[in-house]
């Protein structure tokens, strides 16, 4: 009983204050498990196949179509879909690549120090105050059509902001007694590096992922809008909105507005989720 | 005032080497990125006479580092390269053409964001912790997860083909005239006297810029939230409070002035995002300025107009940073004395 | 005739989740028109909180529970904000700890008093700062200094400047919390014997809340002590001084160094003070008294008045 009642009572307080969090937190958890689950069910729960014209083009929302069909009667629901799919795939596979280098840069950058530092964290922080899409799609226009090339692109977007939480998590880290003491021992930068030092920095990058893959979902829906995405006709929920937004002027609002309403419910399910989950992990209570 | 003078030199100084980085990674991701730009341009299938020809005319037949050089050089003189097609105008005068409707944009979309983020973030720092105060945090998180396309496409809908309230596309109807002074739309008509081009332009003006202020308000009200709660837990409010100064002189007066300082600094950052979201805004509503300038041209495979636009973009961001520097400068006693 | 401040069993407390941090716990105070009281007690006593509480002011998380404050005859705590602002910094000035973070660090100090002066009194801004002008010459700030900003004037000045805004509405009651405690020993002294000079000029009643209770002596005609939330001991400061009665004031003034005494060491009092979310039963100084009797961990002991002295322990029934 001594031992549980504190605990209980911790319980119960963590619960009063962080009721809100929690809250947010399962709330962005359940839209995202949900749009993965989209991803991963897509095959068996699409009525049609989303590449080609299945019925006369341009019907509004019925039984046959739940969300009608587009400008080259495709059903709009199929491509919603598998377009789950792609703006998950790339948005995965960019933040991945993103917190690889990032990570990598950050380790070295902090753990030299000195001019290599110093020219590293300029070309980061420069990076960083540059407009992130339009950095995307100068990437993308130079790189030219392909999956590839989008996921390239969007990730140089988010380097540097893996890159300032490592560095810094890393100069921290740098100056503990067991760190100074490897470096004593004369251990090789690699191993300390490795051993050492990575072990102790890499919890910060959940929480710098949650928030930044919201971000993420933002920027490759707006290069795909732009045309500067996943090659047509592969379904894509930026692209797929454009595509519509020509008939939505006449009326057709369907085309367009199913596919946006995707894109903001997904960036707002991580936002949600990195938002919570960084609130409850962080130390200090608000 | 000296040390304000030296404060600004400083800020200047500090300036250069980012712009110099900023150069030197449009450099890397026009040139090197890719691999053969040319190739980019023309495609693969071109002849190799072509491409020679093209090569030796952009330079690109010169050793990298040469090349380098001439363009640190080109844009120290001012010049932001000539375009490929079209009459090869200068990449500047064509972005003169295109800029002042993205700076009548993104003024009025700032505006927008900011009056909005005053308000709630002003109002929830006042009430932490209620009802009010997690409806405004969900807000700030919602209103930066809505897709600008979606949300000028809903009002589009809405407010253009449904209601007919407010024209959907462009900057102003066909037959109005407006006499270009500084390219504002809004202020060309008002120095003209123009009452009728006035109101044209700020219909057509008023979707984008909502659309545009509105995503970008959620920052604010973040900023203004948390920046203000960080001030009232101050010992002057309690200070203040305590020679009977009223509540709401308290916070507009002290409060919010003192708040506003970490805000000012985030602005050279929101600016960016401003940028970025005024490429999708002016897509959205066919809105002639920057951003489909840039995307018009990435179609033709202009390249040279894409690197000065490019280039132009980096020497805004820098240049904005450095005013935000010097505006916070003019605001904080503690470093103009 | 009625004191002017009249404090009645006055508890605040500090609601933090499940506990409640027992700030002040039953206080009782009077103090004189023209009178100076020393409101002494080591840092966490809640005589702070208790200076606050005087005109509502008690940061959140904490609440006043019970209690009355009668300030010329009217209860503080049943006041409606808006009149209760008008006797804030009007009638009951303040002086808090910290002249550093007290002053809006973007304002002019000159409007900042201009302000002040404005919002208890129908003057234009002409005359206010006419008045400004003239109590920072009072205070010893020269009337050139009135365009200064907060970070240009040492941290003196703008205690200084903290006192003229105080005083710059007339007030009878001035609160000073820790005044001198963020000040050089200098500058200490001085802005000392600026309130003294003040005192006499405007007949000013004070509540002085140190934790040095030598600085109270210098100036107090009468010192109220503080321990763990309950006001111990509160008496004339040569009676104080003279036969302290309370086994905790007797100790607090063994631990000021005193050079008439050849023997220069000190007396420090063992122990800490209580955790006031769960304080000891009985007295509150009982764990650290040398003088604890069995009664004393039982039963909170009433206050006895002996002589002109009153004292909250067992030993005086």
């Amino acid at each position: 009983m001594r031992l549980i009642d504190p605990l209980a009572r911790a319980i119960r307080r963590y619960w009063r204050v962080k009721r809100v969090d929690l809250a947010l937190t399962l709330t962005g958890a359940i839209i995202v498990a949900w749009i993965i689950a989209m991803a991963a069910l897509a095959p068996v729960v699409a009525p049609y196949d989303p590449y080609v014209s299945v019925d006369d083009v341009l019907l509004p929302p019925s039984r046959e179509h739940l969300m009608g069909t587009d400008n080259l009667g495709r059903d709009v629901f199929s491509r919603i879909l598998y377009g789950s799919r792609t703006v998950m795939a790339v948005v995965l596979a960019s933040t991945m690549l993103s917190m690889g280098v990032g990570t990598l840069v950050g380790l070295v950058s902090g753990y030299f120090g000195g001019l290599v530092d110093r020219v590293l964290s300029l070309v980061m922080d420069s990076i960083y105050a540059f407009p992130g899409l339009i950095l995307a799609i100068a990437v993308a226009a130079m790189l030219g059509p392909g999956v590839s090339n989008t996921v390239v692109s969007i990730s140089i977007v988010y380097i540097p902001t893996y890159f300032r939480m490592i560095r810094g998590q890393v100069l921290s880290v740098k100056s503990q007694l067991y760190v100074e003491a490897a470096t004593a021992l004369g251990a090789p930068h690699k191993v300390i590096m490795l051993k050492y030092i990575l072990p102790n920095v890499i919890p910060v990058l959940p929480v710098v992922f949650s928030m930044n893959v919201a971000d993420a979902v933002l920027t490759e829906a707006g290069l795909s809008f732009l045309g500067l995405g996943v090659p047509a006709p592969t379904p894509d929920w930026g692209f797929d909105l454009r595509n519509g937004q020509r008939n939505l002027l006449a009326g057709y609002w369907w085309g367009s507005t199913f596919p946006g309403f995707m894109i903001v419910l997904l960036a707002v399910g991580f936002s949600l989720l990195g938002e919570g989950l960084n609130e409850l992990i962080s130390p200090e209570r608000r | 005032m000296v040390s304000l003078r030296v404060y600004i030199l400083t800020r200047v100084l500090l300036t250069i080497p980012m712009v110099f980085i900023l150069l030197s990674l449009v450099f890397f991701v026009m040139r090197i990125l890719p691999g053969d730009p040319v190739i980019a341009i023309v495609g693969m299938k071109a002849s190799p006479e072509h491409i020679e020809r093209l090569r030796h005319e952009l330079g690109l037949d010169k050793p990298l580092w040469r090349q380098y050089i001439d363009y640190i050089a080109m844009i120290m003189r001012g010049d932001l390269g000539r375009s490929m097609i079209w009459g090869k105008r200068p990449v500047s005068t064509e972005i003169w053409d295109r800029f002042p409707a993205t700076l009548e944009l993104t003024i009025c979309a700032f505006t927008v964001s900011v009056l909005i983020g005053l308000v709630t973030g002003v109002f929830a720092s006042t009430k932490p912790g209620t009802k009010a105060d997690v409806g405004l945090r969900l807000f700030s998180i919602v209103a930066y997860s809505l897709f600008i396309p979606l949300l000028g496409m809903l009002l589009q809908f809405t407010l253009g083909v449904k209601l007919k309230l407010l024209p959907v596309a462009g900057r102003k109807s066909p037959l109005v005239q407006i006499d270009r002074i500084t390219g504002l739309y809004l202020l060309d008509s008002l120095l003209t006297l123009n009452l009728v081009g006035f109101v044209d332009a700020l219909r057509y003006l008023l979707l984008p810029s909502i659309t545009l202020g509105v995503v970008l308000s959620g920052v604010y009200t973040r900023l203004v939230r948390s920046s203000m709660l960080e001030v009232l837990r101050e010992d002057f409010i309690r200070a203040l409070r305590a020679r009977g100064i009223p509540e709401g002189q308290i916070l507009l007066r002290h409060a919010l002035k003192n708040a506003f300082i970490p805000v000012l600094t985030m602005m050279g950052l929101q600016f960016s995002l401003l940028l970025a979201g005024a490429i999708l805004t002016e897509t959205t509503f066919s809105w002639p300025g920057m951003g489909t300038f840039l995307l018009e041209r990435i179609e033709y495979r202009d390249y040279t107009t894409v690197q000065g636009t490019i280039v132009f973009y980096a020497l805004l961001v820098a240049m904005v940073s450095l005013i935000v520097d010097i505006i916070y400068a003019y605001i904080d006693p503690r470093i103009r004395y | 005739m009625p004191p002017l401040l009249d404090v009645r069993g006055l508890r605040v407390y500090y609601m933090l989740g499940d506990e409640a941090v027992k700030a002040v716990d039953g206080v009782s105070l009077k103090v004189e028109k023209g009178e100076v009281l020393g409101l002494v007690g080591e840092s966490g006593s809640g005589k702070s909180t208790l200076g606050l509480a005087i005109v509502r002011l008690v940061p959140h998380p904490g609440r006043i529970l019970e209690g009355s404050v009668l300030f010329k005859g009217r209860d503080l705590l049943k006041l409606p904000e808006q009149e209760l602002s008008k006797v804030r910094g009007g009638e009951i000035g303040m002086v808090f700890q910290d002249p550093l973070t007290s002053l809006d660090p973007l304002m002019r100090v000159g409007e900042q008093l201009v302000e002040t002066i404005m919002a208890h009194s129908q003057l234009t801004k002409e005359e206010a700062k006419e008045k400004a002008v003239k109590y920072l010459e009072l205070v010893g700030i020269s009337a050139e200094r009135f365009y200064d900003y907060p970070h240009q004037f040492s941290g003196g000045m703008r205690q200084r400047a903290m006192i003229a805004m105080a005083i710059s509405t007339s007030p009878s009651l001035l609160i000073a919390d820790e005044p001198t405690t963020a000040l050089d020993v200098i500058v200490q002294s001085q802005i000392m014997e600026l309130f003294q000079s003040l005192r006499e000029k405007l007949g000013l009643s004070v509540i002085l809340i140190t934790h040095d209770i030598s600085v109270a002596m210098e100036v107090a005609d009468k010192i109220a002590v503080m321990y763990a939330g309950h006001l111990v001991e509160c008496a004339p400061s040569e009676t104080l001084y003279d036969s302290p009665l309370h086994p905790y004031t007797q100790g607090l003034l063994k631990a000021v160094p005193n050079i008439e005494l050849k023997d220069m060491k000190l007396v420090y009092i063992p122990g800490t003070p209580p955790d006031l979310a769960n304080p000891p039963p009985g007295c509150r100084f009982h764990p650290r008294c040398p003088r604890a009797m069995d009664v004393c961990r039982r039963e909170e002991p009433p206050e006895v008045e002996v002589g002109e002295t009153t004292v909250k322990c067992h030993l005086y029934r």
